[in-house]
């Protein structure tokens, strides 16, 4: 791993390249929407707009953020293109890369991901002064997924009770793992992960399985516990679906390995396969009684339509399961996940069967 | 022993006590105001008072309600959801279908019969059609809270209102005014618009409600021109316990019994 990672690179979406980027000498630094910045992205996009894409602007334009060296957005729904569209307007200094997604994973898809990403790595040796050589990428490919597989040990931790800090703890060792450098997070992770199961507070609580997008907050994740439930899996944007292991294969070109990883790993409502049209439904069904959810929620962003859209049909079919779902509308404030408190109290009430 | 459920809701704040056999033995109901943790103190005091109970033969308090974890000396907080089901299974039995408009929200549930939650849905990001809201507009339109119910039962009209903010209801109430609209067809308007609204909540629960028992809890379900209108909206009875807005106390009440009995 390059050992004089000085630079930047800002992003968004979890279908960033991590290892291209690192491997080209930045530091990926996920602007999460997190913070108190005041709400000023009104000033620039539509009020009505993705309130995920609205607070990394309003941190932007707050300078709620360290000096970036890059922004790789991808372009992977329209909100995201906006925000490329207005950072210039909020930081005028800092280089906007576009990296166009497929929403399918066949070959034709792959190997137009595959041109992206040389693209993109071109991109940014032009402001990091080094192109990645093959071996350099397979490298920072296996370093990722040593970090994708430590958490993949984490989450089995979290969702048995065992884990220390719990879902919180462990939604700010995700928070970490896309803001700091990776040799550093690493180092830290593996001896954590070196310690103990401790049975944790959540351990007796009701399993639920939590999908959707954005959800970055740790303290969401303790609200959920100190209702009483048990997170059993989670699939959200900014928690598992940050990582995936990657195939490593020294004898394959590394950014087609990249290009067919990115485009295979668990998909978001933005990237699923259209037909049919109740797959996410499936998924979640399957994915629910797999872990032996009793529950499932789904944290939803505001005006999100991939999500919001898909919602009626996941319902559907989970009511027909008997599988209880709840529905939660965020903006990306825990002043509004502060009002979902009863609502997640109840749903978790009414799993455990309270009172007849 | 007796057993103490308070809800502590944006409006009032509710407080019933129930017996060993979970029979009511006394209910208290006072405005909640601005602070809350002296309206617990004093609906506690006014039960135990009213009902002569000594504080010591009280076994446990369940507190729900917004307010509910500012309840001191209680066993458990529950939400408001659990124990309107609870508490309309002991006041109506076999309500399967139960909508709970309160002060400043509004759920509707699907219970098993039993008075067990299956599935809820809930309104609490705005005021709009609650109690709070029906009295913005008694207050706009220059009546009593408790007259608005009854004044719409002879009007005809299909005067509607297009906004449900509380702000902006306001303001159209006010143009309606000027424009010479009767009282009682604004009142009529008013509870349809209140009526179209939560058979919106209701639907999302119970898509059909054909052969379901229906009730209604809350405050607002003191007033008999929201409970027609929801049930001409809806097409089917609505039933409204004796002392609707005390229903989440009592199922709280209900709990504390419950609880202690198994432990």
């Amino acid at each position: 791993m390059n050992q004089e990672i000085t630079k930047l690179a800002g992003f968004t979406c979890a279908y960033t390249p991590l290892p291209l980027l690192a491997a080209a000498g930045f530091t990926p630094y996920r602007i999460l929407p997190v913070g108190q910045a005041p709400d000023q992205a009104g000033s620039i996009l539509h009020d009505n707009m993705c309130p995920h894409v609205k607070r990394v602007l309003d941190r932007a334009l707050d300078d709620d953020l360290p000096g970036l060296d890059a922004l790789v957005v991808i372009n992977s729904c329209d909100a995201m293109r906006r925000l490329a569209d207005a950072w210039p307007k909020a930081r005028p200094a800092e280089p906007v890369m576009l990296l166009d997604l497929p929403y399918s994973a066949d070959e034709r898809a792959v190997n137009f991901l595959r041109q992206e990403l040389l693209a993109l790595a071109e991109k940014l040796a032009a402001g990091s002064g080094r192109l990645p050589s093959q071996e350099e990428l397979h490298q920072s490919i296996a370093t990722y997924n040593r970090l994708a597989r430590l958490f993949d040990r984490l989450d089995a931790r979290a969702a048995a009770g065992t884990l220390t800090g719990g879902r919180a703890g462990l939604q700010r060792w995700h928070q970490r793992s896309v803001t700091e450098p990776i040799d550093k997070i690493l180092a830290e992770l593996e001896t954590f992960a070196a310690d103990n199961d401790h049975p944790d507070k959540a351990a007796a609580g009701a399993p639920i399985l939590l999908f959707g997008n954005v959800l970055a907050e740790t303290e969401a994740f303790d609200l959920f516990e100190e209702a009483g439930a048990r997170i059993v899996a989670e699939d959200l944007c900014t928690g598992s679906r940050q990582l995936t292991v990657l195939p490593e294969n020294p004898a394959e070109d590394p950014y087609l390995i990249l290009a067919r990883g990115l485009l295979n790993r668990p998909p978001c409502a933005r990237t699923i396969h259209a037909e049919p049209t109740g797959d996410l439904a499936e998924q979640v069904m399957r994915r629910a009684q797999e872990t032996g959810a009793r529950g499932v929620v789904a944290h939803v962003l505001k005006f999100c339509d991939p999500y919001l859209a898909r919602l009626p049909a996941v319902h559907e079919r989970l009511r027909k399961e008997g599988m209880p779902l709840l529905v939660l509308e965020g903006d990306c404030t825990m002043r509004s996940l502060g009002q979902q408190r009863t609502r997640i109290e109840a749903f978790v009430e009414m799993l455990q069967g309270e009172e007849s | 022993m007796f057993y103490l459920g308070v809800d502590v809701g944006s409006l009032s704040c509710d407080a019933v006590l129930v017996d060993e056999q979970g029979q009511m033995v006394d209910w208290a109901v006072i405005p909640t105001g601005a602070r809350n943790v002296e309206s617990i103190a004093k609906v506690q005091r006014q039960i135990l008072a009213k009902s002569g109970i000594p504080l010591q033969q009280v076994g446990a308090t369940i507190a729900t309600g917004y307010g509910r974890d500012r309840v001191e000396g209680r066993l458990a907080s529950v939400t408001e959801i659990t124990c309107h089901g609870r508490g309309i299974q002991a006041a109506l039995a076999g309500t399967e279908v139960l909508v709970d408009i309160g002060g400043q929200d509004s759920k509707a549930m699907l219970l098993d019969g039993k008075g067990r939650v299956l599935d809820f849905a809930m309104n609490d990001k705005c005021a709009a059609g609650t109690g709070r809201f029906l009295e913005a507009m008694a207050r706009t339109l220059e009546i009593e809270l408790a007259q608005l119910g009854h004044l719409d039962k002879d009007a005809h009209g299909d005067l509607t209102l297009s906004s449900m903010c509380t702000v902006f209801a306001e303001s159209e109430v006010v143009s309606l005014i000027a424009e010479g609209a009767a009282v009682p067809e604004i009142v009529r308007g008013l509870h349809r618009a209140i009526a179209n609204r939560t058979r919106t909540l209701i639907k999302r629960v119970a898509p059909n409600l054909s052969g379901l028992a229906v009730a209604m809890s809350g405050g607002v379900a003191r007033n008999p021109g929201v409970v027609r209108t929801l049930g001409q909206v809806l097409d089917c009875e609505i039933s409204v316990p004796k002392e609707p807005d005390t229903i989440g106390a009592l199922g709280a009440a209900l709990i504390a019994r419950d609880r202690s009995v198994k432990r």
